[in-house]
């Protein structure tokens, strides 16, 4: 009966080592395993520039937030970077009070993200 | 939302100034059932009146209280955590109680006696902000830690 969530993978033309990876449903202490082992199989592939795309992620907890900052900090040392856009304001609020927002790299529009991949 | 391993109580005080409202949640300490209990807890609040916004942290405050209580009491399906939380017009204030594992106690108190430190959250602490985020999210938060069990009572103005 874990929380559910899925996560979904997209090509970015002419980026050969990242991927837009969209995040549906509620991240909390009961999918942290699955979601880690999703991601860490990207980096593994070789996939280490990562835009975490969070339109559809409705709720984050701190357990959720613990790997959020553990992803962005194991792409940054692959030489890569974990990027998240679209959070919902619910979200941000969490990740803000918790004094986590100048550690993750955010972004308000995809286009943003994407062109900060240049 | 059907569980049959929750069992729920509800009660209203209609009858009373402030309109309040209860429920108690008591389910066995099982991480994989704190999802439903944190969002029967935000449409209870949703229903009292509260703002999306004030639910998704009533919602939040909950989850991590009982995340707390589960990892922090006795495991095991004979054992209980309990969730009892009234809102009225001014406040919601949540409970949760466990049954104490007496190997875990002094980690716990060391936990609680860590609240109010540095807030500081490092780029790679995976656990531990819980205790810090409902201090942040609510107006006031208690901890009694006992060799029997441990009550966190939280106290959330309405906001929204």
């Amino acid at each position: 009966m874990e929380t559910q969530i899925q996560i979904t993978c997209e090509e970015i033309p002419g980026k050969a080592n990242a991927r837009i990876v969209r995040f549906t449903g509620d991240l909390d202490a009961t999918n942290v395993d699955f979601t880690t082992e999703q991601i860490f199989s990207y980096f593994g592939d070789g996939i280490i520039r990562i835009i975490a795309d969070f339109k559809q992620m409705r709720y984050v907890n701190s357990t959720g937030l613990g790997i959020l900052l553990h992803f962005n900090k194991s792409a940054k040392e692959k030489g890569g970077c974990f990027k998240i856009v679209n959070l919902n304001e619910n979200v941000y609020e969490i990740i803000e009070i918790i004094g986590a927002a100048s550690l993750l790299d955010i972004y308000e529009e995809m286009s943003e993200a994407l062109a900060s991949l240049e | 939302m059907k569980n049959d391993n929750l069992v729920t109580e509800t009660s209203s005080d209609g009858g009373s100034a402030e309109g309040a409202k209860a429920i108690t949640v008591t389910f066995p300490p099982f991480l994989k059932l704190v999802p439903p209990v944190r969002q029967l807890a935000s449409r209870f609040a949703r229903l009292g009146g509260y703002s999306t916004k004030d639910a998704f942290r009533i919602e939040t405050i909950v989850d991590e209280v009982c995340n707390n209580a589960v990892d922090h009491g006795q495991s095991g399906v004979e054992s209980k955590v309990e969730m009892h939380m009234a809102v009225d017009r001014e406040k919601a204030d949540i409970s949760v109680t466990n049954q104490s594992d007496p190997k875990k106690v002094a980690v716990l108190k060391e936990l609680v006696g860590r609240i109010g430190q540095a807030n500081h959250v490092g780029n790679d602490d995976r656990r531990g902000r819980g205790l810090a985020l409902i201090r942040m999210l609510s107006s006031n938060m208690d901890v009694n830690i006992t060799d029997h069990g441990t009550s966190v009572h939280v106290t959330k103005l309405r906001e929204g």
